[in-house]
């Protein structure tokens, strides 16, 4: 079963937190999950993780080279069967990474998605989805190695992470 | 009450949130969770830098960069209460910066443990929204500012054990960015007694890659 992947900050996934409020409609989540699933036009950007998560740590890395700094990395990943359940559809989208790879295979738009629907599927994703991460250190290992491999091209870099990375790449 | 000693006199901090200060005070038993109770009286900080000082009144501090103006205590107190309190409309995500972000690294490079200081007082007091204090000490872990380092890491280690659940997982994370080993006995005892399964698993990550590197 393909998995979708969407990066998130942990601790805005608190189930506690998410579904816990007395004054919660049943069925509903805590508004506050929504800052993690920016939408524009009605679409999310998510990534396609192989059913035997063979590409799931250069998403990550992929993801990664996006950022300002290098830190954790954590991310949620769930059944892409779930999105039909909420009226979502998966588009194909090259991402704007530095692992062009990455961009042109693995990355997808979820369309259609409206204010109730990025509800429900918050709500699915935090019932139904398996969160996990990667703390820097372990992101650092892992982007010198795809540097090393050339699957990262590193003058799409911003000028803190060319930095970081070229100081790792001397190290590691 | 904290009670910081210095050259210029003994300050004393309003302490409303119990942690252990020093490994050596939390290796005397003190239980931020309710344990044996510990004394009722001051606890003198140790020194963790060349001079650790707490300038009373309206004192200038110095800057240690010549070239940045000084600024008085209460400047320095006014500055990031603002700099915390507008953080609160901004969104922030992993590895990204924010305006936030990159004034609190201005302010802490320009005034080092001061500036430390100041955050705990921000932070312990229970006065700053939950998710501006857990990104600000992310960012205690970021900042590659060496004076400062102990001074952050003291503080990090004692948010590790915040009733709130955001907090604890910002200083988690800010001791990984640090890789500190000595970080270790504070974060063993944090997930001992951590509820959350998601934060625990999050400390024990941390704890296993710290125990890598020793």
């Amino acid at each position: 079963m393909a998995l979708a992947l969407r990066a998130i900050r942990l601790e805005r996934w608190d189930e506690e937190e998410l579904l816990g409020a007395a004054w919660l409609p049943e069925q509903d989540i805590v508004a506050d999950v929504l800052s993690d699933l920016h939408t524009r036009g009605g679409r999310l950007s998510v990534w396609h993780i192989e059913p035997d998560r063979s590409n799931l740590e250069r998403v990550l890395v992929a993801f990664a080279t996006g950022r300002d700094v290098l830190a954790n990395v954590d991310y949620i990943l769930f059944d892409e069967s779930l999105l039909t359940t909420v009226g979502v559809q998966l588009e194909q989208e090259n991402g704007e990474s530095a692992d062009e790879t990455a961009n042109r295979e693995w990355h997808y738009n979820l369309t259609g998605v409206s204010g109730h629907r990025l509800a429900a599927l918050a709500r699915r994703m935090l019932e139904r989805g398996e969160k996990g991460g990667l703390l820097k250190q372990e992101l650092e290992l892992r982007l010198a190695r795809a540097c090393r491999a050339n699957e990262v091209d590193i003058a799409k870099l911003n000028r803190k992470m060319k930095q970081a990375v070229q100081g790792m790449l001397s190290s590691h | 009450m904290i009670s910081v000693e210095s050259e210029t006199g003994t300050a004393t901090i309003p302490r409303k949130w119990p942690y252990p200060s020093s490994p050596a005070e939390s290796m005397t038993g003190y239980d931020p969770h309710g344990g044996p109770e510990r004394p009722p009286s001051y606890i003198v900080l140790p020194s963790f830098e060349t001079h650790v000082s707490w300038p009373q009144g309206d004192t200038a501090i110095e800057s240690p960069d010549s070239t940045v103006p000084s600024t008085s205590p209460r400047e320095l107190s006014d500055h990031m209460a603002s700099l915390c309190r507008t953080a609160r409309y901004e969104h922030f995500e992993d590895g990204m910066e924010s305006d936030f972000s990159r004034e609190l690294t201005a302010t802490i490079c320009r005034y080092g443990h001061r500036a430390v200081e100041v955050l705990e007082t921000l932070l312990f007091t229970g006065s700053l929204d939950d998710g501006v204090s857990s990104e600000a000490l992310r960012w205690l872990g970021l900042i590659a500012h060496g004076p400062s380092c102990l001074a952050r890491r003291r503080v990090l280690e004692g948010a590790i054990f915040s009733t709130s659940a955001r907090m604890r997982h910002g200083a988690t994370l800010g001791l990984s960015f640090l890789n500190d080993p000595h970080a270790l006995q504070y974060l063993k005892r944090a997930a001992d007694a951590e509820a959350r399964e998601w934060l625990r698993r999050r400390m024990l990550q941390v704890i296993a890659h710290l125990e890598k590197g020793l």
